[in-house]
Parts: structure tokens; sequence; C-alpha cells
């Protein structure tokens, strides 16, 4: 059989065919040699169909279901661990802060703590700029 | 007596979007059976076709706040699919590793009897010929003849043009044919 009456046995299965292949196509089944080719193309489409496998291993959804949670736990551990760690990191970094600032200013005070500078009455009145 | 309504695909897409597992659990269970029909034909019955139905699952929950519907479900999760196996099968082409079937040829016993064509065979001998067929090949043919897309559809999930899904379908059959004439013969 040649290979463009292969094709338009191929395409009589999948796609519309046209006048002249329409034509071809019953001619061609009408001699026993193309009718057994032809007959043997719906055995395999056939077998193929009956091919499919429709389930993956045993407990499929129960395996992925369970995947989804352990990512969700794993992503709420990181949450509470590793998130906790860094916020344990900016605290101590704050507190370190505070200390230098404290100690910069000579005095015990939140103003201190926050490195905020104290202005006077006077000063504020006159909108000086202060400490130049 | 009443009936438990089956809800829909929307339905149980809104549900999964609002972070409900067991919507999302009855989706996977609707889809399970098409899912592993394309990721089967196109690996094989092996751990790693496991592994691909399970990634597609977790991208289509991942992706589910995202996903409007404008294809359908399914087609959405057969493309996913389709590109995770052919990504597989370029990473298996790239380690140079040839794909081994788990199980050995069946044994076709003296009486040759109907016995030896049972489904699980026939589906591990098609499989087989499958694997001789290149990628591009292989997923036409597991989108029309084995999932049974129309050449359209089969297009669209592969974004290619119908007549190219046509030409490879004509070739792929040509080769399959011939892996597959000594079967053929005998259940004809």
């Amino acid at each position: 059989m040649n290979e463009q009456l292969h094709n338009v046995f191929v395409r009589s299965f999948d796609a519309v065919l046209t006048e002249d292949e329409r034509v071809q196509l019953v001619r061609a089944l009408s001699e026993a040699e193309n009718r057994v080719e032809y007959d043997r193309l719906v055995a395999m489409r056939t077998m193929l169909r009956g091919a499919a496998v429709s389930a993956f291993k045993p407990f499929f959804i129960e395996r992925l279901l369970q995947r989804i949670l352990s990512f969700q736990e794993e992503f709420r551990r990181w949450l509470l661990w590793d998130f906790r760690r860094i916020a344990l990191v900016g605290i101590m970094s704050a507190c370190l802060l505070v200390c230098y600032n404290v100690s910069s200013h000579g005095s015990i005070s939140l103003a201190a703590a926050f490195a905020q500078r104290e202005y006077t009455l006077e000063q504020a009145l006159r909108l000086e700029v202060p400490f130049q | 007596m009443s009936h438990a309504r089956i809800p829909s695909d929307e339905e149980l897409v809104a549900g999964a979007q609002r972070g409900e597992l067991e919507a999302f659990g009855k989706l996977v269970e609707r889809y399970e059976g098409r899912v592993a029909a394309t990721v089967i034909g196109m690996i094989g019955d092996s751990d790693e076709a496991d592994d691909i139905g399970q990634e597609t699952f977790i991208r289509l929950y991942d992706g589910i706040k995202r996903f409007r519907g404008e294809s359908k479900l399914e087609t959405y999760l057969t493309r996913i699919a389709i590109n995770l196996c052919l990504n597989e099968l370029k990473r298996r082409k790239r380690c140079q590793l040839l794909f081994i079937p788990s199980s050995s040829t069946p044994e076709v016993d003296a009486t040759g009897q109907e016995s030896e064509y049972d489904q699980r065979e026939r589906q591990q001998i098609v499989h087989r010929a499958l694997q001789q067929l290149k990628p591009r090949f292989r997923s036409v043919i597991v989108l029309r003849l084995i999932d049974g897309y129309s050449t359209e559809e089969t297009a669209h999930i592969l974004n290619i043009p119908v007549g190219t899904v046509l030409s490879r379908l004509a070739r792929a059959q040509d080769k399959l044919k011939k892996h597959l004439q000594p079967w053929i013969s005998q259940i004809q």
C-alpha cells in the first residue's frame, strides 16, 4: 500500500475527507488487499483505545492529599520556628541599638533609648535648629 | 429515595479555591483516570508516571486560585500532564536513560489461548510499542487514540496546527502498525 493511500485511510478516522479522497477511499476499499490493510488499522486503533490505564498506583488520592497536607504543615512549621528565629534576631538587634543609644546619650530615659533629642522651650519658641 | 447531587466541576473548583481540601480531593478522584491514561501512555507504567501524576495535581492545586475556567479543567490538566511528560522524556534523553519496562514480555502459552490477551497484557504490549515512538509522535497517539480527544483538541493541547497533528498521526500509526503487527493479526 502506498503512503498516500495510508494517509487517506488514517485521515478517514481523524478528519473530514475531501470529495477526491472519499472517492479514492471507496475505490481502494473495493480491493481485498486494501480492505485487509484498512481492517488492520481499525484493529490497531481498537487495541490502542483499549490500552488506556485508568488509574495510578493504589491510594493515589490519599498519597496526594497527604503530600499537600505535609507541604502546608511544613510552611506552618517554617512560620513557627524559622520565622521565630528571625524575629528573635530582630529583637536582639533592637535591644543592642537601644543599649548603644542609652550609653552614647549618657542618661537613662525613653528619649535616650530612641535617640530623640530634647528641645528646650526657648529653642522651640525661637524655632532654632538645635545644637548648631 | 433521594440521591445526593453530584457537584459540578465549577462548584468543586470554587470549593478548592476557598481552600477546601475535600473539594480538591473530589476533583482528583474525577480526573485521576484521565491523567493516568495520558501519563502512563507517555511514560509507561512506572514509578515516574505516578510521580508525574502527583506533580500534575499539585500544580493544579497551586494554580487553582488563578484558574478562571477559560478552558475545560480536563484540557487544562491534560496540558499540564503532557508537558511534564515531555520534560521527563527530555530529561531521560539528556541522561541517556532508556526506558526499561518494569515487567518482562508476557509469555505466550503453547496453545495461544485468548487468555494471553487479557486487558492488562494488551496494555503492556501497546505501551511497549508506544515507547518505540518519538515523544512528538507518541503524544498525538496518546491524546487522540488513547485519551480520545478530537484532532482539534489534540492540536490545542499540544499547541500545534491540526495539519501537523494529522501528519504525525499518519506517521505514528504507520510505525505502530509495524510494532503491533503480530498482535493485530492474532486479534483480528
